[in-house]
C-alpha cells in the first residue's frame, strides 16, 4: 500500500473543493451577507491542506489496485471533513457532527438534512449545501465510468457504455476522456434546467440551487416547504422532467446526443425496465390519490408522478406531505426506494440495472426447477451474464438488505418507532434523503443524537459508493502489506 | 440387502436399477457429481461422491451393513482393492470388473486374492456370448440350462413359413418341446394353446438341446452351421473371440487396423489369419472375402463404423452380421435396419453380475432376456417347499410367469396340468421381472 | 403431464387428513363437547372422496418433475381446504375464508389465528387445530411416502417439492426408509415433550396440544395467553429447548443417534451459526428488558429467549407481549422472522442454512474486489459449494424479499398500517404467526379483510413449500405439452 499516493490524490480532491467554496463566497457577497469571509477563509484552509498534502507526497509510480480503492472513500470522507468548515465558520452549525452530516449528506446526493429552517440560512450558506450535490453528483458520474466500474466494484460494468479504461488494474489515463464527455452532458443538461426554471419564473438564485438538486438528484431545497413552495404546475411537471432525465444513464444521453437519435433509450433494458415501473407507479398512485383526495385530475398526476420520480431517482424533493397518503401510497414509495435510478446516473440504491438481472434469473431459476438439467443464461441488451456478475449481483441485493435490516435495528436504540427507523435506513442506504414518520418530507434528522448522525454519513457512504468499495476498507487483508 | 455399487457407468446403472426393483438397498459411489445427479433423478438410491477405493469414503457409504460390493468403474486396480477392503469390513460377497486379463490366472480367471469373489471381465463375457450365438446362428438368444441339456431359443417365424398363422396346439411337432412366451410388436405374451403364432413374432422356445434341431426344422428355421467366421477389430474381445472359436474349429479371420496390435495378435492366436487394414475399406473386404461369410462380428469401439460395415457386408452377400454397440438403448433400432443382432458388452456384463448375485442357495440361475422384460428362473424345488405334491393347474401360479421344463433325474420333463413337482426337481420359470421374487418363493 | 398421477397422490393425501379427524373426533365425546359430529361427517366424506380419487386416478407409471410439483401443492391445497370444514361445520368460524386461513396457518405450521378467543372453543376444535400442526410439521407428503414405500423414485421429486431446502441429504438408500426415520424422530421427540409437560403438571390435553405445536414449530396454543398462562418457569424452559431442538436439521439426529456421538451437532456449519444467532440475539434482547422492565435477571432472560427462540423457529409462542417491548427488540425480533431455523427442520422462513451461504459467499465478494482474478469458492462442511447453489440461494433470497414486499403493498392496500402489514407479511410468509401492532402475540388475525385471507393463506402456502414449488405453477410453460 502506497500511502503517499492515497493522500496525493486526495489533495487534488481538496484543492477543486476548496476552490469550489469560492461560488457561495460570491453570492454571498451579491445578496450582501457578512459571511463570504468566512467561504474564502474555509476555500484558503482547504486549498492549502489540499497543495500541501499534493506537493509532500507527490504521485510516485502508477496507482495500484487497493490504493485506488482507498481513495474512493478517503477522498469522500476528505472532501466531506472540509466541505464541513463553511457550516461551522459562518455559525450555521455549531456541533461537528451536524456539519458533517449535512456535507456527506450533500457529497453523496443524499439530501438528508438536519437544518430544521431553511428559510433563516444565509444565501451563501444555501448555495454551498446545492452545490455539494452538484459536485457530488459528478463527482459519481466520473466516479462510476473511470473508476468503480474499471476496479470491478461495481457490479454494473455491463451497462457502461463504450468506456475506455474496462477490466484494467490500474486506472487507464483514456478514462479521462469519457469522464470529460460525461461532464459536458452533465453541465449542459444542468445549464438547459436552470434556464428553464428561471423562465419559469423561479428566481435565479433558487433556479441555481434547485437545478443542482434535481441534476445531483440531491433534494436540498431553499425552502422549508421544498417544491411546494413554487406553486406553478407547469414548474412542477419540469423539474419532473429533469429528475427523469438526471435518473437515467448519462452515458445513454451522450450516445443520443451524438447520434442524434432518441432511440438508444429505447433499445436499452435498463431504461426500459426504468420508463415503466415509473409509469406503473404513476398510474396506480394517481388512483390512490385521487381515491384519498379532492385533488383534481391533473393535480392527483402530478403529484403521484412528481414523488415517484422524486424517490425513484433517489432526490428526494416533495410538494406535499406524502406521510398523510394512505399506507398503501406509502408502501408503494417505501418500495421505490429500493429500486432507485439507472446505473451510469447521479442516483443511489439498488439500481433497476441489478433489479433487471434479478428479475430474469428468478424466472430462468423457475424454468430450472422444471427442468432440473437446464443449463440456462439470463441476458442483458443482448449480452450474457456471466455466473460471477450474476452472484455478485445477487449477493449485492443480499448485503444491501442486511445492511439496511442492521442499521434499522440501530437506528431503533435511539428511541425512535420502527416505521422511522426502516425508513431512515432505507431512505440514507438509497439516498434518497425523506423517509415516513420522524424522517418524513416535513421533517429533518436534527433530533438524532450525534452518533446517528455519524453512522448515518457513513450509511451514506456506503450507499453511494455502492457497498464494496467502503466494505472492503473493513477486510483485516485489506491493509496487509 | 444391502449392496454397494462402485461406479455408475451403464454397467453399474443397470445392475443398480434391476437390484432395486428387486427390493434391494442400494448405495453407489460415483466420481462425477454430474452422473450422480443423473443417478437420484432415476433410481431411489443413495449416492456417495468420491473416490471408491478410499476406506473413509465406504465407511460413510455403510460398508459395515453391506451384503455385496459390486466395483465396476473403469480402472481395475480400484475395483479390486475396493473388494479387498469390503471383505476386511465384513461384506460377503464382492464382485470386481477387471479387464486386463493380465491380472488374473488364465485358467480360471481367478485373481490371486480369494477376497474377490467374481471377476468379471466384460471383453471375454462379450466373446463368450458372441460364440455362442455363432454356434446357434439362426437365433436371437441362446441360453443352456441343466448341465446344458436344455436349450432355451429366442426365435424369429420367418415370414412364408408354413407354421405361421397356426395355433400352438395344433403344431404337431412329435418331440417335447414348449413355447414359454411370444414377443410380439414389443409386447411379451404367456402363449396358450389357442393362440396363433403370425409372421415376424419372436418366440421362446424350451426343448431339449439334442432334440433342437429337429423343431427347429419343424417350425420352418433351418440350422445351417456356420464356418467362416471374419471378425473386425483386435481388441480384447476380437482375441478372445477369435481364441474361442479356434478351438471349436472355425474358419476365422480377424480385421485390425493398427500394425503392432496385428503383430502381437498373430504371437497369440494359433489358426487365425490376421490382416492389417481399415474396416472400413471395401476392396480389402471384397478382397478377403467378407462377403462369403457365414458370420461377420463388428468389434470396433465405434458404433457407427460397427453399424456402417455391417450394413456393408450384408449388402456383400455375408449372411449374418453381429455388431458390438455401446449404448444398448440403439439396439432395436440397428435391428430395424438388417443388422442381425446388436450385442451391448454392458448389459451383457450387468446380466452376468446379476447372475452371480441372484444365485442363493435354491436358484441356480437367473438370466433376463429381452432387454430386461423377462427373466428365465431356474430353481430347486426344496423339500420343505409347499408346492411339492401339488398338481400344477392348483398351483395359482402368478400370471406374469410360467413353469418351462423340469429337469428331474438327468430327463427333461414338459410339465402338464397334472403334474406335480418332487424336491430336487431343477424347475426353469419365464418371468416378468417383478413377479421373479414371488416365484422363487414357491419353491423355497 | 400425468393428470391421473396428479390426482391420485392428493387423494390418498386426503383419506391420510380424513382419518386425522377421527382423534379431535375422541377427545370431544371424551370432553362431551358438542362438535364431534363435524368431524365424523368431514372426515367420512373426506376419507370416501380421497379413496375414490386414488383408486380412480391410479399411479401409473413415472412422475416427471412438474408432476410431482403440481401434485405436492394439489395435495397442500386439498389438505388445507378438507382441513377446514371442521370449523365450518362446527360453527365456529363463520366464513370459508378464515376457516381455510386456520388450515392452512395450522398444516403449514405457521400458528396464525383468527379465533379472537380460543378458551371458549370446544376441545376437539382446539385439538385438531394442534394436530393439522404435526401432520404439517414433517410434511404430509413426507408421511404419504413412509407410509407408501412402493413410490420408489416418485416419492423423492415429490419429497424434494415439499421440502425443498438447500441441502437434501438421502440418509438411507430407500427414500421411505428416510421418511420413516424422519417420523420415528419426530414422533419420539414429540411423546418426550408430551410426557416431560404433563411431569410438570401441565394437563395431559394441553400437554398434547402444546407439544405438537412446539415439535412441529406451529404454535396454535389452548389459551389467550399463549404459553404465558402457564406460571411455571421450568414449562417455559422446556418449551424453550424443545422449539430450539425441533429448529434444528433432524438428518443430525439420526446421524448423532446412529454414530452416538454429540459432535456431529457442533461440526455442522449450519447448526453452530443458529446456535450463535439464538445466543447473541437473546444476549442483546436481555440486557433491552432489564434496562427497560422491572423483570427479575431471570425473567428477562427466560422471556428473552422465549420470544427469541419461538420466533427464529418460526415456532410463534409467546410468554409475554413483545409489541409492548422497545423498538429495537422488535426491530431484532422482526429479523429473526427471516432467518427462522435449520435446513431439514420442521421451521419455516428463509433458513439458517442459506444464510450461511449468504454470508460466507458476502466474505468471498469482498474477497474478490481486492483480488479481481481470484478463483475462489465457498465451502460448506468442508465441502466447496457450486455457484448453481450459490445462484439458487442468493435468488431464493431475492424472490423471498421480493414476494414479501409486494405482499406488504398489498396489504397496506387492504387498509393494515405500515408495522402491522409488513410484520404479518413476514410472519405469514415465514410460518412463524404473530407478527407486531394489530397482528401481535396477544392479538390475531381476525382483523384482516376476507380477501386479505385469502391472500395470507397463499403466502403461509408458499412459505411452507419454499416458494418455487408453488411459483413454477406459475409459469405458463409449466402448463404446455
Amino acid at each position: 500500500m502506497n500511502y503517499r499516493n492515497i493522500i496525493a490524490i486526495m489533495g487534488v480532491m481538496l484543492i477543486i473543493v476548496g476552490i469550489s467554496m469560492i461560488f457561495p463566497a460570491v453570492w454571498s457577497l451579491y445578496y450582501g451577507e457578512d459571511d463570504w469571509s468566512a467561504f474564502l477563509l474555509s476555500s484558503a484552509i482547504t486549498v492549502s491542506a489540499g497543495l500541501l498534502a499534493h506537493k509532500a507526497t507527490g504521485l510516485r509510480g502508477e496507482v495500484q489496485h487497493k490504493e485506488a480503492i482507498a481513495v474512493l472513500t478517503l477522498s469522500w470522507i476528505a472532501a466531506s471533513a472540509f466541505g464541513s468548515l463553511p457550516y461551522l465558520l459562518t455559525g450555521t452549525f455549531v456541533s461537528f457532527a451536524d456539519a458533517v452530516f449535512e456535507t456527506i449528506s450533500g457529497f453523496t446526493t443524499t439530501g438528508a438534512s438536519v437544518i430544521p429552517d431553511v428559510e433563516i440560512i444565509s444565501h451563501g450558506v444555501l448555495f454551498w449545501r446545492s452545490l455539494t450535490l452538484w459536485l457530488g453528483g459528478m463527482g459519481i458520474i466520473v466516479l462510476f465510468v473511470a473508476v468503480l466500474s474499471s476496479l470491478g466494484v461495481n457490479t454494473l460494468q455491463m451497462f457502461r457504455a463504450e468506456s475506455p479504461g474496462a477490466g484494467a488494474e490500474k486506472i487507464k489515463p483514456r478514462a479521462g476522456t469519457t469522464a470529460k464527455i460525461l461532464w459536458f452532458t452533465y453541465v449542459g443538461l444542468t445549464v438547459v434546467e436552470i434556464l428553464i426554471l428561471w423562465a419559469l419564473g423561479m428566481p435565479l438564485f433558487d433556479a441555481f440551487c434547485h437545478a443542482f438538486g434535481v441534476i445531483g438528484t440531491g433534494g436540498f431545497s431553499t425552502k422549508n416547504s421544498g417544491i411546494a413552495y413554487f406553486d406553478n404546475p407547469l414548474l412542477h411537471w419540469a423539474m419532473i422532467l429533469f429528475m427523469f432525465l438526471s435518473g437515467a444513464n448519462f452515458a445513454l444521453h451522450y450516445q443520443a446526443f451524438r447520434g442524434k437519435d432518441l432511440r438508444v433509450f429505447w433499445k436499452n433494458g435498463e431504461f426500459r425496465l426504468y420508463a415503466h415501473l415509473m409509469l406503473l407507479f404513476t398510474v396506480i398512485l394517481t388512483g390512490v390519490v385521487l381515491a384519498s383526495s379532492d385533488y383534481s385530475f391533473e393535480a392527483a398526476l402530478r403529484q403521484a408522478a412528481f414523488h415517484v420520480t422524486a424517490i425513484m431517482t433517489t432526490t428526494g424533493y416533495a410538494i406535499s406531505d406524502y406521510d398523510l397518503w394512505p399506507y398503501f401510497g406509502r408502501s408503494l414509495l417505501v418500495l421505490l426506494m429500493f429500486i432507485g435510478s439507472c446505473s451510469g446516473s447521479t442516483g443511489g440504491s439498488i439500481k433497476v440495472g441489478r433489479l433487471l438481472i434479478l428479475l430474469k434469473q428468478f424466472r430462468l431459476e423457475l424454468q430450472r426447477a422444471i427442468h432440473p438439467r437446464a443449463i440456462v443464461n439470463a441476458k442483458i441488451n443482448g449480452r450474457s451474464i456471466s455466473s460471477e456478475m450474476m452472484i455478485n449481483v445477487q449477493q449485492f441485493f443480499f448485503i444491501y438488505l442486511s445492511i439496511t435490516a442492521v442499521s434499522t435495528v440501530i437506528i431503533s436504540s435511539w428511541g425512535i418507532d420502527l416505521v422511522s427507523a426502516f425508513t431512515a435506513a432505507a431512505a440514507i442506504m438509497s439516498n434518497v434523503g425523506t423517509g415516513l414518520g420522524l424522517v418524513g418530507p416535513m421533517h429533518t434528522y436534527d433530533f438524532l443524537p450525534a452518533a446517528g448522525k455519524y453512522y448515518l454519513s457513513f450509511l451514506m457512504i456506503v450507499g453511494r459508493l455502492e457497498l464494496y468499495a467502503v466494505l472492503v476498507l473493513f477486510l483485516p487483508s485489506f491493509w496487509k502489506k | 440387502m444391502r449392496v454397494i455399487i462402485i461406479g455408475a457407468g451403464k454397467i453399474g446403472f443397470n445392475v443398480a436399477k434391476i437390484l432395486v426393483e428387486q427390493g434391494h438397498d442400494i448405495v453407489m459411489i460415483e466420481q462425477s457429481e454430474e452422473r450422480a445427479s443423473v443417478l437420484q433423478e432415476h433410481l431411489d438410491i443413495q449416492v456417495v461422491i468420491g473416490n471408491g477405493g478410499s476406506p473413509d469414503l465406504l465407511l460413510s457409504a455403510g460398508i459395515k451393513e453391506a451384503n455385496l460390493l459390486v466395483a465396476v468403474t473403469e480402472v481395475d486396480e480400484i475395483n479390486m482393492l475396493a473388494c479387498i477392503t469390503a471383505k476386511k469390513y465384513g461384506v460377503e460377497k464382492t464382485v470386481a470388473r477387471v479387464r486386463n486379463y493380465e491380472y488374473v490366472y488364465e485358467d480360471n480367471e481367478k485373481s490371486v486374492f480369494n477376497e474377490i469373489d467374481l471377476i468379471i471381465n466384460p471383453e471375454l463375457v462379450t466373446a463368450r456370448e458372441i460364440a455362442k450365438r455363432i454356434d446357434v446362428p439362426e437365433a436371437l438368444d441362446v441360453l443352456y440350462f441343466g448341465d446344458g441339456n436344455i436349450q432355451l431359443l429366442e426365435l424369429k417365424i420367418i415370414e412364408g413359413v408354413h407354421t405361421a398363422g397356426k395355433c400352438l396346439k395344433d403344431l404337431n411337432i412329435p418331440y417335447p418341446f414348449i413355447i414359454a412366451a411370444i414377443k410380439r410388436d414389443g409386447d411379451m405374451l404367456i402363449p396358450h394353446g389357442d393362440d396363433k403364432l403370425l409372421a415376424n413374432d419372436i418366440i421362446f422356445i424350451l426343448a431339449k438341446t439334442k432334440d433342437m434341431p429337429k423343431i427347429e426344422r419343424q417350425l420352418g428355421t433351418e440350422r445351417k452351421k456356420a464356418e467362416r467366421v471374419m471378425i473386425l477389430g483386435g481388441g480384447f474381445t476380437g482375441y478372445h473371440l477369435a481364441r474361442i472359436l479356434e478351438e471349436r474349429s472355425y474358419n476365422v479371420k480377424i480385421v485390425e487396423k493398427e500394425h503392432q496390435r496385428c503383430v502381437t495378435l498373430s504371437h497369440q492366436l494359433n489358426d487365425t489369419l490376421v490382416l492389417h487394414g481399415d474396416g472400413a475399406d471395401l476392396d480389402l473386404l471384397k478382397a478377403e472375402g467378407a462377403g462369403n461369410a457365414d458370420v461377420f462380428v463388428c468389434l470396433t469401439d465405434d458404433d457407427k463404423l460397427n453399424l456402417l460395415v455391417s450394413l456393408i457386408v450384408k449388402h456383400l452377400g455375408a449372411k449374418k452380421a453381429i455388431a458390438q454397440v455401446r449404448r444398448s438403448d440403439y439396439i432395436t433400432l440397428m435391428e430395424s435396419v438388417g443388422i442381425d443382432i446388436g450385442i451391448s458388452p454392458r448389459t451383457l456384463t450387468a446380466n452376468a453380475i446379476l447372475r452371480f448375485i441372484n444365485r442363493g442357495s435354491n436358484v441356480v440361475s437367473v438370466t433376463l432376456i429381452s432387454e430386461e422384460r423377462a427373466e428365465m428362473i431356474e430353481v430347486l424345488v426344496s423339500p420343505q417347499s409347499k408346492i411339492v405334491n401339488t398338481k400344477l393347474k392348483d398351483l395359482n401360479f402368478p400370471k406374469g410367469a410360467i413353469i418351462g421344463t423340469v429337469y428331474r433325474n438327468h430327463k427333461m420333463i414338459i410339465p402338464k396340468g397334472e403334474d406335480t413337482l418332487k424336491p430336487g426337481d431343477v424347475v426353469t420359470v419365464f418371468s416378468r421381472p417383478k413377479f421373479s421374487a414371488r416365484v422363487v418363493d414357491y419353491f423355497v | 403431464m400425468n393428470y391421473r398421477n396428479i390426482c391420485a397422490v392428493p387423494g390418498m393425501v386426503l383419506v391420510i387428513t380424513g382419518i386425522s379427524m377421527l382423534f379431535p373426533a375422541l377427545w370431544s365425546l371424551y370432553y362431551g363437547d358438542y362438535d364431534w359430529p363435524a368431524f365424523l361427517w368431514t372426515g367420512g366424506v373426506t376419507v370416501i372422496l380421497g379413496l375414490t380419487l386414488y383408486k380412480v386416478c391410479g399411479i401409473t407409471g413415472a412422475f416427471q418433475a412438474k408432476e410431482a410439483f403440481a401434485a405436492v401443492v394439489l395435495s397442500w391445497v386439498a389438505a388445507a381446504g378438507f382441513g377446514a370444514l371442521p370449523f365450518l361445520l362446527s360453527g365456529t368460524l363463520p366464513t370459508f375464508g378464515s376457516a381455510l386461513f386456520e388450515a392452512m396457518s395450522g398444516f403449514t405450521t405457521t400458528g396464525a389465528s383468527v379465533f379472537s378467543d380460543v378458551e371458549i372453543l370446544p376441545h376437539g376444535v382446539l385439538f385438531w387445530r394442534s394436530f393439522t400442526h404435526w401432520l404439517g410439521g414433517m410434511g404430509i407428503i413426507v408421511l404419504f411416502v413412509a407410509v407408501l414405500s412402493s413410490l420408489g423414485v416418485n416419492a423423492l421429486s415429490m419429497f424434494k417439492a415439499e421440502s425443498p431446502g438447500p441441502v437434501i441429504e438421502k440418509i438411507t438408500p430407500r427414500i421411505s426408509a428416510t421418511a420413516k426415520i424422519l417420523w420415528y424422530i419426530y414422533i419420539g421427540m414429540t411423546i418426550v415433550l408430551v410426557v416431560i409437560l404433563y411431569a410438570l403438571g401441565m394437563p395431559l390435553f394441553d400437554s398434547l396440544c402444546h407439544a405438537f405445536g412446539t415439535v412441529a414449530t406451529g404454535g396454535f396454543s389452548i389459551k389467550n395467553l399463549s404459553i404465558g398462562y402457564y406460571a411455571n418457569p421450568l414449562i417455559h424452559w422446556v418449551i424453550i429447548a424443545f422449539m430450539f431442538l425441533a429448529g434444528i436439521n433432524f438428518v443430525l439426529y439420526y446421524l448423532a443417534l446412529k454414530g452416538k456421538d454429540l459432535r456431529v451437532f457442533w461440526k455442522d456449519g449450519e447448526f453452530r451459526l443458529y446456535a450463535r444467532i439464538t445466543l447473541v440475539f437473546i444476549a442483546v434482547i436481555a440486557v433491552t428488558l432489564l434496562w427497560t422492565t422491572n423483570y427479575s435477571s431471570e425473567a428477562a432472560l427466560r422471556h428473552a429467549a422465549f420470544q427469541v427462540v419461538s420466533i427464529m423457529t418460526t415456532t410463534g409462542y409467546a410468554t409475554a407481549d413483545f409489541d409492548l417491548w422497545t423498538t429495537t427488540a422488535k426491530a431484532m425480533l422482526v429479523i429473526l422472522m427471516f432467518v427462522g431455523g435449520c435446513a431439514g427442520s420442521t421451521s419455516g422462513s428463509i433458513k439458517v442454512g442459506r444464510m450461511l451461504i449468504l454470508l460466507k459467499q458476502g466474505y468471498l465478494e469482498l474477497q474478490r474486489v481486492l483480488h479481481p482474478r481470484s478463483v475462489t469458492q465457498i465451502r460448506i462442511n468442508g465441502k466447496a459449494v457450486r455457484p448453481e447453489l450459490v445462484m439458487n440461494v442468493q435468488q431464493f433470497f431475492f424472490i423471498y424479499v421480493f414476494i414479501a414486499a409486494v405482499s406488504v403493498t398489498v396489504m397496506s392496500a387492504l387498509g393494515l398500517d405500515p408495522v402491522s402489514a409488513f410484520t404479518a407479511v413476514a410472519a405469514t410468509l415465514g410460518n412463524v404467526g404473530p407478527g407486531l401492532a394489530e397482528v401481535g402475540p396477544m392479538r390475531n388475525y381476525a382483523l384482516v379483510p376476507e380477501a386479505g385471507k385469502y391472500y395470507l393463506s397463499f403466502l403461509m402456502l408458499a412459505g411452507r413449500l419454499e416458494l418455487y414449488t408453488l411459483l413454477v405453477l406459475f409459469l405458463p410453460s409449466f402448463w404446455r405439452k
